[in-house]
Order: structure tokens, then C-alpha cells, then sequence
């Protein structure tokens, strides 16, 4: 815990301590005939007397039966001057009034306190864990029919203007209910400042019944629906039903305990696969690699800015460095099934990020007698939430059409410098923590008859925090970056130690605005 | 984050206490509640005229069926007539509703710790802190609209029972507690 954040929370117990002492009072004045209605809680009782005097008892009682009250405590006459102390009997009748005054802590009290409860629970698990509370990159919201939905992530590997790029995700739960109309809203929901070059829809008609997809290669398929593997097994189980499409329930595995960079399989079969196959997988990063950037990041602390001009620079050394340790953790590996026993590869799918699924095909080969398809998957062990595994079939290329926004608005408001940025990519859009812009594209055709892709370039900057810098450690950092195999063995207890409570908590702290 | 800290600590300062009900008593003459429990004198009463103009302010004596008696802060005893006023305010213990604040106030600073659920948490402090010491500054405070709300203000007198028969028309005024 950094001093500053030490100091916080102190602050916050003394406040909270001294606080506590507030209470309200609540006061009732009784006449004699009915002092035995008397609230016995009251530390104090007042007797009113008839010549203005006052007595405050303490320890009182009284006796109803000798119609007598007693007790020991101060009198005082009519001014208010002390006139006798020390144990006092008096008769009822020379009471005009009692008054009873009982204290009780404020209501609002007890708010506070769960409140305070809440808040030091949250405030404690980001200073414990600061690398699960934080990060983003800008996100893109679409409705799937009923609800405005987390679709696309945009750039999430261009931390750095010299690692600007150009990102494409698949809208594949998009349900437009506008007509002609798609609307995007574009988020900042992290302490970064998002760039943003550009911000397009690519649509492309979609055939009554069939999907369009890219593949891994940037080509776009007309392909049939997806079809569930025949048999799909992994260390967990049966996973034929999990993967069936791209649904929004996944799988992911557990990391491991020694090493994060332990790869695992995922076997498919498919029993009967068409003349044009392609595996069809959907998935997300875990925030396992979220994780080890973030600790890059803290163990450079105050170098990360001269990391980062490095970086700038394209000194060729230090960006295959960077790389390293998103090489070790590795992508999703396809391999097919030969003839010889073994497994070849075919590509491996790479989405960075953690927040919103993408979707890729990869071509898979015919097999010769129609028999048969084994698919297998390799991937790091709880590096990946793997959405969908299916086959579909590749019916024909297709050609999506790219369609930049029509109207941006901020707060309701059209904002046309704002789309004169998107628009202009030499000028491009730049935004804070908690700006949303909402992007409408005008389709040339019904929105549901078109499948919908959003293309997105630019980069963002994550803000420095202090939790960073006070894990700085420049031997660990560099044995990230030259020993990237042998940092995740290293990294993985820590890891284990959050893994159970790390999306959680991400999850609750970043999305809270919504 | 300099200016977001200066941002949310001002802005929870001024909605805690722009919520806020002052209490109308000099400073350090009432008790904090527990204190109260055991105070030998009547509560602080503010009497207002029309266009809620203040006529006088002290010590609340007595409540009688047509006058209402302060002692005012010279220590002379002040009777008003209860149908020149429309409206009084008592106050009958120190609500100490800026630790309340002073609380929504650290508490809202805490949330800059919370990264991104700043957005939920920094808000949800401030409401609720506004709330809160909202209901701590006006616990202590009764306040008389009605001709008929003056019974139920006899009991935050001096002598609830009434004014007793010589009285001295100066009277030593209640010392302020120690700071």
C-alpha cells in the first residue's frame, strides 16, 4: 500500500471513529400521574419542579406506591445555580414535569458504516491486487435486440502510437431494431486516453439463413450456420455443448499452478464435414494476460516512460521484447488431423483483449473420404475463454461495403467535429476517461439483412498510477522481457493467488457506470 | 490525479453541506446529544415576524397560551406574543452533522482508489453523504408553523411547566461550553 493510500485509509478510520460518536436525542416530558410511564432507558431524569428549580437525577427510581421519586444528582433553583448535590427523595406532587432524554446513534450512522464497509472492501482489494481493478481500451456497444451489449473491443493491442493498428471485430450479436439505422456507442472506461483514427461499419448482405464471417487470413465467407462438434473433449470434460456457438457462454480453464505458459487441448470431432469446412471460433482473452502486462508495467514503474520512447523509436530489440511475453502465453493454435498419426497446423487465432469475444474461420481441409474431421485446439491454460468451436461451410467469398458514420453524438447532441475527426484520419479523435460518442451508420439496405463488422484503428495510452510505481523492480522487468518463458513460471503463483476473484473484481470495478 | 481529487472533494463539500440545515444556535452553546441528556437549560429558539423577519433569539423560558418567553443573549427575560409569530425554529442539542460530512467527504476521496468504479462509488458518496448529514443537521431542529405545535414546543423549555411565579426579569445566561 502506497503512503499516500495509507494515509487515506487512516484518515478514513479516525473520520469513521469520531463520526460514530454522533447520535440524536429524543426527548419526552411526562406528568407526575403517570411516572410510571417513565423511559427507564434514560441515563438522566429531570424533575420540573413548581418554583422553577430543577432536579437531574442520576441512578433514579421511582416508587410508585410511596408516590416518591430518588436518586443522586444535582439540584439547581430557577437561575440555573447549583444548590445542592448528593443523593435527593422528593414526593410526586411537588413535580410539575418529568423530562426523560434518551440518545440513540443516528440512523444515518448505520448507512455510513455499510458504506464505508463496501468501499474499504474495494479500496482494499485494488491496493492489493491494483493490476485486476484497471485497464480497458475503447469498447463498442451495440444492441443485441433487448440491451446495449459489449460487441467489440477497438485496438486492444496498440498500447503505443508506434503500435497503432487497425482492428476489425465481428458484431455477430448485433440486432439492430432501427430500420436502415446502426448505432454504436463508443466508451472510455478506463484511466487511458483513447486515439481513435477512425471508426467504421463494414456491412455485408447477409443471405436469408446463412452468416458472413472473415477468416484468418482478412478474406470474408458467406457460410452455413454454425454446426456443433460431433465430440468435443478437453482436460475438463465434455465441451460439445459449450462451444456450439457463439452464445456468450464459455469455457475456460484453470491456470497453471507452476507455469502460465502450460498449454492445454481441446479435441474436436466432426462427424460429417461439408466439401468447404472452416472452423468457426469465437473467443476473448482471460485476464491472465491482462495480468502480466499490467506487472510489466509495475515492475518498470518509473521507466515505463522510457520504455515506451524506446518503443517509439522501433528500436527492432525492444519491440521483439515487448512481444516475449505475448509470444510465451501464445494464441489458440488450429492443428488438423494427417494421415500419419499426427497433427498439422493451420493458423493460430490471436484476439487481444479481454472484454468482448471475437470471431474468426479458420479453412480447414477436405478430408478425403468424407469421413471424419479431428480438430485440435492448444492453448495456454487459462489464457483464453473459448466461446465457439463449430464447423460451417463456405458457400461463397463476400465483399462487405464500408460505411463511415453518418452522425456522431455526444450527450444526445450531434457533435460534428467529432465526426469530422473519424471522418479525417490525419486529425484523428481523441477522448478521456468516461467520454461516450454514439456512432450512427445509415445502411444502404434493413440492418437485420446485413451482417455488420466494426473496422477501427488508432491506439491508446494507459495512464501511470501510483500502484505501479511502488512495484517497481527493473531485475524483474527485465526477466520478463528476456526471459518471458521463465517470468510466467515465476508469475504463477501470484496469479493463482487471484485468479479465483480477478474477473470478479475487474468486472465490478470497471463496468460499475453501467 | 490532482485536479479529479480537488474536483470530487469540492464538489462532495458542496453537496454534503449545500444539503445541509445550519443550526441556528450560537457556537458552542448547545450540547452534542449525549451531553443534552443532562443540561439544565432550555433550548435555543429563533422567533420570526413576517417576511420571516427575526424578532428575537435565546433561551427558550416558557411556553404560555398567549406569549412565548426568551431570555435573551444580554440575559433579560423577553416576552413575545405567540400571535405576532408566525413561525419559530428550536434547536435543542449540537447535531454534529459536520463529522457526518466530514465522513461523506473522506469517504468520496476513497473512492478515487476504487480505478474505474470511481464512476459508481464517487457518486453513491456523495448522495449518500448529502443524505446523511441532511438528516444529522435537521435531527436536532423543531420547527413551529402552527399555532397548535406550540404545546409540543413547551417541552425543549426551561420550565416546560410554565413560567414560575418570580421570576427575576434578569436572569445569568447559560455559559458556552468549553472548546
Amino acid at each position: 500500500m502506497t503512503p499516500r493510500r495509507t494515509w487515506l485509509v487512516l484518515g478514513a478510520v479516525v473520520v469513521v471513529m469520531v463520526a460514530g460518536c454522533v447520535h440524536r436525542l429524543q426527548r419526552v416530558t411526562t406528568p407526575p400521574e403517570a411516572a410510571a410511564t417513565l423511559d427507564r432507558k434514560s441515563p438522566f431524569l429531570k424533575a420540573h419542579l413548581r418554583d422553577g428549580a430543577l432536579l437531574v437525577l442520576s441512578s433514579w427510581s421511582v416508587d410508585d406506591t410511596a408516590r416518591v421519586v430518588s436518586g443522586a444528582g444535582t439540584r439547581y433553583d430557577m437561575t440555573r445555580a447549583i444548590v445542592g448535590e448528593g443523593p435527593h427523595a422528593l414526593a410526586l406532587d411537588s413535580v410539575v414535569l418529568f423530562e426523560t432524554n434518551v440518545t440513540r446513534p443516528s440512523e444515518s450512522i448505520a448507512m455510513m458504516s455499510i458504506l464505508t464497509g463496501v468501499s474499504l472492501g474495494v479500496t482494499a482489494y485494488c491496493a492489493a491486487n491494483p493490476k485486476s481493478c484497471f485497464g480497458s481500451c475503447p469498447t463498442f456497444y451495440v444492441t443485441d435486440g433487448s440491451r446495449e451489449l459489449l460487441q467489440a473491443e477497438g485496438f486492444s493491442a496498440s498500447i503505443a502510437p508506434s503500435l497503432e493498428a487497425r482492428d476489425v471485430d465481428v458484431l455477430y450479436r448485433a440486432r439492430p431494431t432501427m430500420g436502415r439505422e446502426v448505432r454504436v456507442d463508443m466508451v472510455n472506461e478506463a484511466y487511458e486516453t483513447h486515439v481513435v483514427r477512425y471508426a467504421n461499419l463494414l456491412v455485408a448482405p447477409r443471405p436469408s439463413g446463412h452468416r458472413v464471417l472473415p477468416d484468418v487470413h482478412g478474406a470474408y465467407w458467406t457460410v452455413t450456420p454454425p454446426a456443433a462438434p460431433s465430440r468435443c473433449t478437453a482436460s475438463d470434460g465434455d465441451c460439445a455443448a459449450l462451444l456450439a456457438d457463439f452464445d456468450g457462454r464459455e469455457r475456460l480453464s484453470a491456470a497453471d499452478s507452476f507455469d502460465l505458459g502450460a498449454r492445454e487441448v481441446i479435441d474436436l470431432v466432426f462427424a460429417a464435414p461439408p466439401a468447404e469446412p472452416a472452423l468457426f471460433i469465437a473467443s476473448r482473452q482471460s485476464l491472465l494476460p491482462t495480468f502480466v502486462l499490467y506487472q510489466g508495467f509495475s515492475w518498470l514503474g518509473t521507466g515505463v516512460g522510457e520504455w515506451m520512447a524506446t518503443l517509439e523509436r522501433r528500436d527492432g530489440e525492444t519491440v521483439r521484447r515487448l512481444e516475449g511475453p505475448a509470444r510465451a502465453l501464445g494464441g489458440i493454435d488450429v492443428l488438423v488431423a494427417n494421415a500419419h498419426g499426427g497433427w498439422d497446423s493451420l493458423a493460430t487465432v490471436r484476439e487481444t483483449g479481454p472484454l468482448a469475444a471475437d470471431a474468426r474461420l479458420v479453412p480447414l481441409p477436405s478430408t478425403a473420404d468424407g469421413g471424419p474431421l479431428r480438430v485440435r485446439l492448444r492453448l495456454a491454460k487459462g489464457a483464453w475463454r473459448v466461446d465457439a468451436a463449430a464447423l460451417v461451410s463456405r458457400v461463397s467469398p463476400a465483399t462487405p461495403q464500408r460505411l463511415m458514420p453518418a452522425v456522431v453524438l455526444r450527450d444526445g447532441r450531434p457533435d460534428e467535429a467529432a465526426r469530422a475527426k473519424l471522418m479525417d484520419s490525419t486529425a484523428p479523435l481523441t477522448t478521456f476517461p468516461g467520454d461516450r460518442y454514439t456512432l450512427v451508420y445509415r445502411l444502404p439496405g434493413e440492418a437485420s439483412a446485413h451482417e455488420l463488422f466494426l473496422e477501427t484503428k488508432g491506439y491508446y495510452l494507459e495512464w501511470m498510477r501510483q500502484e505501479w510505481i511502488a512495484e517497481e523492480n527493473r531485475a524483474l522487468a527485465a526477466s520478463l522481457f528476456l526471459d518471458p518463458a521463465g517470468a510466467l513460471r515465476r508469475l504463477a503463483p501470484a496469479f493463482k493467488r487471484e485468479e479465483a476473484t480477478i474477473e470478479q473484481a475487474f468486472w465490478r470495478s470497471r463496468y460499475a457506470g453501467h | 490525479m490532482p485536479v479529479t481529487k480537488s474536483v470530487l472533494a469540492t464538489l462532495a463539500l458542496a453537496t454534503t453541506l449545500a444539503a445541509c440545515a445550519s443550526n441556528p444556535a450560537p457556537r458552542r452553546w448547545l450540547a452534542p446529544a449525549r451531553e443534552a441528556q443532562s443540561d439544565p437549560y432550555g433550548a435555543w429558539i429563533v422567533l420570526r415576524g413576517g417576511q420571516k423577519t427575526v424578532l428575537t433569539s435565546g433561551e427558550l423560558l416558557a411556553v404560555e397560551d398567549d406569549s412565548v418567553f426568551v431570555l435573551d443573549a444580554n440575559g433579560r427575560v423577553a416576552a413575545v406574543a405567540r400571535a405576532a409569530v408566525p413561525s419559530a425554529t428550536i434547536a435543542f442539542y449540537d447535531g454534529q452533522f459536520g463529522r457526518t460530512a466530514a465522513w461523506a467527504g473522506v469517504g468520496a476521496l476513497s473512492s478515487i482508489s476504487h480505478g474505474f468504479g470511481l464512476i459508481l462509488s464517487g457518486p453513491i458518496w456523495i448522495l449518500s453523504g448529502s443524505l446523511a448529514a441532511r438528516a444529522d443537521s435537521r435531527a436536532p431542529l423543531i420547527t413551529v408553523k402552527e399555532p397548535a405545535q406550540w404545546v409540543g414546543a413547551r417541552a425543549y423549555a426551561r420550565f416546560p411547566g410554565g413560567l414560575p411565579a418570580g421570576l427575576p426579569r434578569v436572569l445569568p445566561v447559560k455559559p458556552r461550553r468549553q472548546p
